[in-house]
This record gives C-alpha cells, structure tokens and sequence, in this order.
C-alpha cells in the first residue's frame, strides 16, 4: 500500500473530524432536473467543507472539493485504463488515417 | 509536405514523456492520491479539445469568408480531431469521476457541456456526409460548425446555473509546483499530435475535393497518374 | 407580392419584405391547417405518453410538468420545422423568392416570425393542456407564463427555421434536422423549462429572472445569427 494513500486519507478524515460536520450543508438534490434525476448516491460536498481550516493543502490541485470519497486502494485500476485507451485512441486514430491514404492512393 | 509527420513524432515523444512522469515520478497528489495521475491524461486532452474546436471555428469562418478548399479541409480535419479528442475526454472524465465522486456520470456543468460538444461536432460532420454538391456541403459544414462553436460558451453559462459539483478549472497556477511540468509536457504533446493528425486529415480532404472537382473532366489514366505523384 | 404603397416608403425595404413573407407564410399555414392539426394532435400524444412513462403520480407530474410541455413542445415543432422549407422546394418556389429582389434576410425573418407564431400557438396549447393534464395549479400571473412561452418558443424558431433551410435538400432531412437541433436549443430548452418550473412551483430564491434573461440573450444570438447566416446558406 502506497503510503501516500493513508496519509492522504487521513488527513481528510481529520478535515473531516475538525469539521465537526454541524455547519456542512447538504446541496440540496431536491432540485428538480426536468431530464433526469440527479444520482443520488453521488457525493454532495458543501463550500464550507472545501474553505474549512485544513484549506488546500501543498501538493494538491485546487478546487477539489472531493476528497474523502476516495476508496481505498482502488485507484490504479483507473488510472491504467486512462493511459491505455488515451493511447489507443492515439494509435486508433492514427491507423485510421493511415487506412484512408491506403484506400485513396 | 511532411513537416505534420515530424510534428506528430515531437509530439509522441512529449506526451511519452508526460505520462511517463506523471506516472512514474510525479508524486501522488495529495487528496486524491495516484487516482489523481489521471489528471496528467485529462487535463491536457480537455486544454487541446477546447483549442482543436477553436481551430476549427477560425477555419470555418474562413471557408464561410473564402470558399477555398484549403479552408474548408483544415475545418474537416481540425472537427474530426476534435471530436476524437472529446469523445476521449468524456472516457478519461468518467474514470476519474468513479473514484473520486463515487459516479460515472454526473450533470455537471462541464461534463455536460462536453457531451453537449460532441453531439453538436458529430452532426458537422454527420451533416457534411450527406450532401454531395460541393458549395452546398462546404457552407453547411462551416455554418454549422461556426454555430456549433458559438453554442459552446451558452451551454456552458446554463449548465453551470443548473448544476455544479466539478473541480475548479485546472490550469498551471492552480496545480502546485512539481505537477507543472508533466501536465505542462503532456499537453504540447497532445497539441502537436492533434495538430498533426489534423493536418493529415485536412491533407486527404484536400486531395479528396481536388479529385471530385477534376474527377469528371479527366481521363481515368491521367487521374490516376496525377495522383500517384503526390 | 403586393406592390407597397408611398405610406410604406420610409420604412425599410427589406423589413417590408419580412412581412410580406410573415403573411404569405401564415397565409400558407393557414390552407394546410390540417397539419398544424396533426402537430397538436402529436404534442398532446406525447404529454400522454410521458404520463403514462412516469404513472398515474399526480404529485410528480405535477412537478415535472414544465419539463415535459417543453419537451413535447420541441418535439413537435420539428414537424412544423421541416415543413418551413420542403413546401419552399416542392415547386422551386425558393428559387423562384431569391430570384425577385429580395434581401435573404427578408425571408429569414419572415419565415422565422411565421414559425415562430404557430410555435407559440402550439405552445400555448401544450402548455394549457399539460397544466390541464397533470393538474398544475398556477399561482404566477398568466402573462408571466405568455412572456415565457413567446421566448421559448423563439428559442426554437429562429435556430430551427435556420437549419430547416440547411437541411432542406438533404436525403435524410427528418433525421438531420432533429440531430442538428436538439443539442443546439439545450440552453433554451433548459432555461424555459427552468423558467416555466419556478411560475408553477413559486420562486423564493427568485432564480427565475435569471434564466428569463438566458433566454432572451440566447434568442438575441440566433435571430442575428440567422440573419447574417442565412445569405449565405441560400447564396449558392
């Protein structure tokens, strides 16, 4: 387990904690969206939480405002899909013309 | 003209480089951990979708001001690319957002306007298919496509009023020091390559307008000699 | 067309012309009213089938009401859309226009203001059938809804009766116009829908002027887009 991980989790969980949670507000989902419901199970994170003391920390993109969601462990799962089909479509794309100037010439 | 094929060599090398660093060796961010590697691919592919489309706008308000070919294939090329590279997008989007927001999917202002992006490219060149007059099929392909682009700033402003979860714009003085430069590599590498694909998209689309309008004229044999000397 | 009195000198040229289009496609709309039939007769299908989609919840249709009469509104004016310039091209009567000394955008305006009213109309009817239909009770002023209708539905007109002229001679135009459309008019659709929402479930936060505003600079946008646009998707 990269210790990065924990660390990182930790520290949002003490975000979290110093909180105290009373003063976060829920976004209200009880928004009407005349095309669909929002999904309920996607995590609604208030401004409060994101201006809370523990600010943003050295080493992070700013704005986000998601931390805490985070499962543990799961992450390179993704990030391998991003780079290997970021790269297929490079090469895709690329074998796609190439197949057009063969039909063509 | 080969200049595109070293342009789309340069840029292999800077987005290999990139990604290599910004999986290998950039450290882990810190809220998100590695999940948030994904960004060195998402970022620079959103910067270059966005620019690809501007592109694309520039070349159709000039194949609307000059009706030149040239114009118009560089429109081809550059909407194509660009959809490529949303459709992409969208895919690395949704990757990201499954860890951290715990959803494939959400009506987020900018993912929203993305997938808004695509619907509307798509029928550019969807459209551009269906017409086989030449002047015709070159004004619709850049009427739609300028209108397609002026859309883009509207869907955005009502998206962002009807919804918004997403994390602040990315750019390189939002993202903390050692972030910079793999993100900074990765983008000029998708730059050159779509550039380059672009151009060679824009090249065949030439060729092929050149060949519709000698097409009826021109014996068979000469047409075929004329283009095995390209 | 008529030839225009000396009372009608100082007035421009082409805003004339507009309105000998306007009239001459009303006029037109009026002899087919047996399709503007058919498309009320289709809205209204489509805020049943939208009913029976969700289930004989009067509470939830009741708050999703707007989004369904602008759905269905939209829809249907896709039928009126196409029209706008197949019955133009059925007897190279398009040509026949721009060969008279007339300003492109003359027709643009023209035909865009034509659809425009039998659009409200529509509107109108769906609006007042889908409030009927899934027991909306109304507390905001009528005219407020009316201001809404006439901005939604010119949402619609002016972008569509622009593609309606680009997609007129394509193989595929019932398909095309609807897949150049639709992603086009989300803003107007998602600000009217939003506007409509707040008139029925009343506005604390007062968000609907905001999104009234939206739509009035998404129309600004498109009437002069069309305008400027449309010579050159008839020029040819």
């Amino acid at each position: 387990m990269n210790p990065w991980i924990l660390l990182s989790v930790a520290h949002a969980q003490e975000a979290e904690n110093a909180d105290g949670g009373e003063d976060v507000v829920e976004t209200p989902s009880a928004q009407t969206e005349p095309f669909g419901e929002a999904p309920s199970e996607a995590p609604t994170v208030s401004s409060e939480t994101v201006a809370d003391p523990g600010g943003i920390p050295e080493g992070g993109f700013i704005g986000n405002d998601s931390y805490g969601a985070i499962p543990l462990g799961s992450g390179w799962g993704y990030v391998w899909a991003v780079y290997i089909v970021t790269w297929l479509t490079m090469l895709g794309y690329a074998g796609y013309l190439a197949l057009r100037n063969r039909k063509t010439s | 003209m080969k200049w595109h094929y070293a342009l789309g060599a340069l840029g292999v090398l800077f987005l290999g480089t990139g990604h290599a660093w910004g999986l290998f060796f950039a450290p882990p961010e810190f809220m998100m951990g590695d999940v948030g590697r994904i960004l060195y691919a998402h970022v620079p592919t959103a910067w270059n979708a966005m620019l690809v489309y501007l592109f694309a706008f520039v070349a159709a308000i000039g194949t609307l001001w000059t009706s030149k070919s040239s114009w118009e294939s560089w429109l081809v090329g550059f909407v194509e690319v660009g959809v490529v590279l949303n459709i992409l997008l969208c895919f690395q989007g949704a990757m990201w957002a499954k860890p951290t927001w715990g959803v494939y999917w959400d009506w987020d202002p900018r993912l929203t306007t993305t997938a808004i992006l695509i619907a509307l490219f798509a029928g550019v060149l969807i459209q551009r298919n269906l017409f086989h007059a030449p002047d015709k099929r070159r004004i619709i392909t850049g009427v739609t496509a300028v209108i397609a682009f002026v859309n883009v700033p509207i869907v955005y402003f009502a998206t962002t009023w009807w919804n918004s979860l997403h994390q602040g714009l990315s750019s390189p003085d939002t993202v903390s020091n050692p972030m910079h430069w793999p993100l900074r590599v990765s983008a000029f590498g998708v730059l050159f390559l779509a550039v380059a694909f672009s151009a060679e998209r824009a090249k065949q689309e030439r060729a092929r307008l050149e060949r519709e309008d000698t097409a009826p004229t021109l014996p068979l044999a000469q047409k075929q000699l004329e283009l095995g000397a390209e | 067309m008529p030839e225009s009195t000396s009372a009608e000198r100082n007035i421009p040229h082409w805003l004339i012309q507009t309105w000998q289009i306007l009239v001459k496609d009303l006029v037109l709309g009026w002899r087919t009213r047996a399709k503007v039939v058919a498309m009320v007769v289709f809205a209204g299908t489509m805020l049943l089938l939208f009913s029976f989609a969700i289930g004989p919840n009067n509470t939830l249709l009741a708050k999703h009401a707007a989004g369904y009469v602008w759905l269905s509104a939209l829809l249907s004016s896709t039928l009126l859309l196409s029209q706008s310039f197949q019955v133009e091209g059925e007897s190279g009567a398009l040509e026949g226009l721009l060969l008279l000394p007339v300003d492109p955008r003359a027709i643009f305006y023209g035909k865009a203001l034509a659809n425009w009213v039998v659009l409200s109309l529509l509107t109108g009817l769906v609006l007042v059938g889908g409030f009927f239909l899934f027991s909306v009770e109304i507390q905001a002023h009528p005219l407020r809804f009316v201001s809404i209708l006439l901005l939604g539905s010119a949402g619609i007109s002016a972008p569509g009766t622009l593609y309606s002229a680009l997609t007129a001679r394509a193989q595929a135009q019932q398909l095309m116009l609807p897949v150049l459309l639709f992603p086009l008019v989300i803003p107007c659709m998602l600000a009217a829908v939003k506007a409509t929402g707040f008139l029925i479930q009343g506005d604390p936060m007062d968000q609907g002027g905001s999104w009234t505003m939206l739509l009035i600079c998404f129309n600004l946008i498109y009437w002069a887009l069309g305008g400027v646009l449309f010579g050159k998707v008839v020029d040819e």
